[in-house]
C-alpha cells in the first residue's frame, strides 16, 4: 500500500516536473529565438560599448532579448496575445500614440533658431526627403504593395518616432522590421554618412566658412511654432499628430510662460516613452514573426535610403551654391544633417567639418537643416498617410 | 481683470459649443425598402418596410430624440426617436434600421408610420423642425417588392442614391469588392514615379512656403532691430560715457557673444574649482527624540 502510494507520488511529482520543463524556455528554443537574443545582446554592446544612440539601443536591445524568451502560446506573457503587460504596453505603438509624445519632446528641446535665422535650410531639409521615395519605389520594385513600400520609404526620412507612427497605420505587421531598421541606421549614421559626404564633395567645398547666423529674437521664436503648425498641418492634415505636437513643445519652451510643461515634456515624459517605445518596439520583434526574407529586404532597402537621402542633402547645398554670392556659400558637409537624426546628423556634420579645417565649426549650421528634416520626414509621412490610406 | 475674464471666457464658451455639437452632418438615409416580401425579418417574425441610417462620421453619434418624417400623398407623420436607449446610438461608420411596421409600440427601432403610399422619408434634428438633416424623395408605385434603394459607389468612383442590386440591411450598400486605395495607386503608379514627384513637390512647397514667410519675418526683424538700435545709440550719444567714466559697446554678432558667454563660464569654473578644494566638516549635535528614532520608526510593528 505504501509503496503504491509512494509510486503514485513519485510519478505525480515527474509529471509536473516534466510540464514545467516544457513550459521553460530551454524547451521551447529555436535556432531562430537564439538569434535575435543574440541581436539584442549586440544592440546593448553597441549601446554600452560605443554608446551608438544608446538610450533607443539599450531598451530596443533588451526588449528584443525580452521578446524572443521562448514560451508557450497561451501562457499570456507575449506582445502579441491579448491582455499582456507588454500588449498593454503596445498598444501605444499599434495606435501610434508613443511617436506624437516624443515629437512633443523633440519640440521642448529643441531650439529652432539656426533655422529661422538662416530659413533657406529649409531647403536641404527638403531635399534630403528624397530617400524616402526613393525607397519607396525600389521596395514597389520588389513586389511590396504600396502600403508596405510606404512603411519601408520612411526608413529613409531617418526618423524613429515617425517611421514608427506610418508603420502602425499603412503596414503594423512591418513595425519591428522597420523600427529596427530606422533606430539601427540612425545609430550609424557617423558610420554610413561620412562615406557619402566625402564621395559628393570636394576639398575646397568642405572648407567652405559660413557666416555666423544672426541673433534671433525671442518673439521670432514664438511665431515659429504658431505659424508652423498652421501653415503645415493646413497643407498636409494627417501630419497633425506629429507636427501639431512638435510645435507645440517648442511652444512651450519659447513661450516663457510655462517653463515646468517644457521640462516636463522635454525630460521625464520624453524619458519614459522612449524606454516604453525601445522596450515594447524591440520585444515585437519575436523570431517567428520578425526573421522572415522580408524582414532583410526591408535592412537593405532601408540602407540604401539613407545612403541616397544624404546624397540629397549634400547635393541640395551644392545646387544651392550656384546661385549664392561668395560670402554666402553654404558648406555642403551640412547636407547630411537634412536626415532628421536629431543631433547625431548634425555632430556629423561638425566632426567631419572640424577634420577638414579645425576652426570651422559646423554644428549650429547644421542644426538648421537638421531640424527641417525633422519637419519634413513628419510633412513625408503625412503625405504617404495621405496618398495610400 | 473683468475685461480679462471676459476674453478667457469667449473661447471656453466656443470650446463649450464646440465639444456639445455632434457631427449631424455626417448621417445620411442610407437605404430604403418600401415593399418587403420576402426579405428581411425583424424581431417579431415579420417582414415590416425599413429605412437604413449611416453615420458616417468617426465618433458614435446618438439619434435619441430625433425625428423621423414620413410624408405620404394624404399627411405628414413624425416619429420621434426615444432618448436614453443605447440602441439609438450608432457606431463610427455604423447603420441602424427602423422598421416602419406603423403601430410605434414594438419598440424604439419601430416607427409610428408605414412607408404605404410615401412620398418623402426625411431625419430631422431633436428641434423636428427645420432643414431636414437628410430627405430623400420616392415614388410608392415605382418601388419593386424586395428591392431596396440606396446609396453606392459607381463605376466612376462617385456614390449616388439609386437602385441597389441587392438588400443590405445594417451593412454597407457597396457590395461589389473595392480595390483598396493604396492598391489602386500601385496600379496606376507601379514604379513610384507619381508619388516620388508629387510627394517631394509637396514637401518642398510646404518648407519652401516656410522659408519664404521666415524669410521675410526675419529682414522685418532685422530692420525692427536696426531702428532700435538706432535710436538707443542716439540716445546714447548725449551721455557717451557710462559711470565708471568709460564707454561701453554692446555685443553686436554672434561670436563677441559666444566670447562673453566663455570667458564668464570660464570665470566660474575656476571660482569653483578653488571652492571644490575646500573640505568643511561641522559637527552636527542633535538631541534625541523618539520622533526621529531609526529604532522606533523601523524596526517596531504595531501591535493590536
Amino acid at each position: 500500500m505504501l509503496a503504491e502510494v509512494t509510486t503514485s507520488g513519485t510519478s505525480f511529482l515527474l509529471d509536473n516536473f516534466r510540464e514545467f520543463i516544457n513550459l521553460t524556455g530551454f524547451a521551447n528554443i529555436t535556432a531562430g529565438h537564439l538569434i535575435m537574443i543574440v541581436v539584442g545582446i549586440f544592440f546593448i554592446f553597441l549601446a554600452i560599448r560605443y554608446k551608438f544612440e544608446p538610450m533607443l539601443l539599450l531598451p530596443i536591445g533588451f526588449g528584443i532579448v525580452l521578446g524572443n524568451i521562448p514560451f508557450v502560446p497561451g501562457t499570456e506573457v507575449g506582445i502579441y496575445e491579448d491582455g499582456t503587460v507588454l500588449n498593454y504596453l503596445y498598444f501605444g505603438v499599434i495606435k501610434g500614440v508613443y511617436p506624437p509624445l516624443i515629437f512633443l519632446g523633440i519640440g521642448a528641446m529643441t531650439d529652432f533658431s539656426a533655422l529661422i535665422s538662416n530659413p533657406k535650410l529649409m531647403l536641404i531639409g527638403a531635399a534630403a526627403q528624397i530617400g524616402i521615395f526613393a525607397a519607396y519605389a525600389a521596395a514597389l520594385g520588389m513586389g511590396f504593395s504600396a502600403a508596405e513600400a510606404g512603411s519601408i520609404g520612411i526608413i529613409g526620412g531617418a526618423d524613429g518616432p515617425t517611421a514608427i507612427f506610418l508603420t502602425s497605420k499603412l503596414a503594423p505587421e512591418f513595425l519591428g522590421a522597420v523600427a529596427i531598421s530606422a533606430y539601427s541606421y540612425m545609430a550609424m549614421v557617423p558610420l554610413i554618412q561620412p562615406i557619402v559626404m566625402r564621395l559628393f564633395t570636394t576639398k575646397n567645398e568642405r572648407v567652405i566658412k559660413m557666416k555666423p547666423p544672426r541673433p534671433v529674437s525671442q518673439r521670432e521664436k514664438i511665431f515659429f511654432p504658431i505659424i508652423g503648425v498652421l501653415l503645415t498641418t493646413f497643407i498636409v492634415p494627417t501630419a497633425i499628430p506629429l507636427l501639431g505636437m512638435l510645435f507645440l513643445g517648442n511652444l512651450l519652451k519659447e513661450s516663457g510662460v510655462t517653463k515646468r510643461l517644457a521640462v516636463t515634456a522635454s525630460g521625464p515624459m520624453i524619458d519614459i516613452v522612449t524606454i516604453l517605445i525601445g522596450l515594447t518596439v524591440g520585444a515585437s520583434t519575436q523570431a517567428t514573426t520578425f526573421l522572415t526574407p522580408k524582414s532583410l529586404f526591408i535592412f537593405f532597402i532601408g540602407a540604401c535610403s539613407f545612403f541616397v537621402a544624404t546624397m540629397g542633402g549634400v547635393l541640395m547645398v551644392k545646387f544651392m551654391n550656384l546661385f549664392l554670392k561668395p560670402g554666402n556659400k553654404i558648406n555642403p558637409l551640412i547636407g547630411n544633417a537634412g536626415v532628421s537624426a536629431v543631433p547625431a546628423a548634425a555632430r556629423v556634420s561638425q566632426d567631419v567639418g572640424l577634420k577638414y579645417d579645425r576652426t570651422n565649426y559646423l554644428l549650429m549650421h547644421a542644426m538648421g537643416p537638421n531640424v527641417a528634416g525633422v519637419i519634413g520626414s513628419a510633412v513625408a509621412a503625412g503625405v504617404l498617410l495621405g496618398f495610400l490610406t | 481683470m473683468m475685461a480679462r475674464k471676459l476674453l478667457t471666457s469667449v473661447p471656453l464658451m466656443f470650446a463649450a459649443l464646440g465639444v456639445s455639437a455632434q457631427h449631424n452632418s455626417e448621417l445620411r438615409i442610407n437605404e430604403i425598402l418600401v415593399k418587403n416580401v420576402d426579405n428581411y425579418v425583424d424581431d417579431y417574425g415579420h417582414r415590416p418596410s425599413w429605412i437604413e441610417i449611416y453615420n458616417g462620421s468617426h465618433s458614435t453619434l446618438d439619434l435619441g430624440g430625433y425625428y423621423l418624417r414620413a410624408i405620404t400623398s394624404v399627411d405628414t407623420v413624425m416619429y420621434r426617436i426615444p432618448t436614453g436607449d443605447p440602441k439609438t446610438r450608432i457606431t463610427p461608420l455604423g447603420y441602424l434600421v427602423f422598421f416602419c411596421e406603423g403601430t410605434g409600440t414594438k419598440g424604439t427601432l419601430y416607427t409610428n408610420f408605414t412607408l404605404e403610399d410615401i412620398r418623402s422619408v426625411a431625419l430631422l434634428n431633436s428641434s423636428g423642425k427645420g432643414t431636414p438633416i437628410d430627405v430623400v424623395e420616392l415614388d410608392y408605385n415605382s418601388q419593386q417588392p424586395d428591392v431596396s434603394i440606396g446609396y453606392m459607389t459607381t463605376t466612376d468612383g462617385t456614390e449616388r442614391f439609386i437602385t441597389l442590386p441587392r438588400t443590405t440591411p445594417n451593412a454597407t450598400n457597396d457590395t461589389e469588392p473595392v480595390m483598396a486605395r493604396h492598391e489602386r495607386f500601385r496600379q496606376m503608379d507601379p514604379y513610384g514615379l507619381v508619388m516620388a514627384f508629387s510627394a517631394v513637390v509637396i514637401v518642398i512647397s510646404v518648407l519652401m512656403c516656410l522659408f519664404i514667410l521666415f524669410k521675410l519675418l526675419g529682414n522685418y526683424m532685422i530692420g525692427v532691430a536696426r531702428r532700435k538700435d538706432k535710436a538707443s545709440k542716439a540716445a546714447k550719444a548725449g551721455s557717451a560715457e557710462t559711470e565708471d567714466g568709460r564707454s561701453y559697446d554692446s555685443p553686436n554678432t554672434a561670436d563677441e557673444i559666444a566670447a562673453i558667454a566663455m570667458a564668464l563660464q570660464m570665470y566660474r569654473e575656476e571660482l569653483h574649482d578653488r571652492e571644490s578644494s575646500v573640505l568643511t566638516i561641522n559637527r552636527v549635535a542633535r538631541a534625541y527624540s523618539p520622533w526621529s528614532s531609526k529604532i522606533y520608526g523601523l524596526r517596531q510593528f504595531n501591535k493590536k
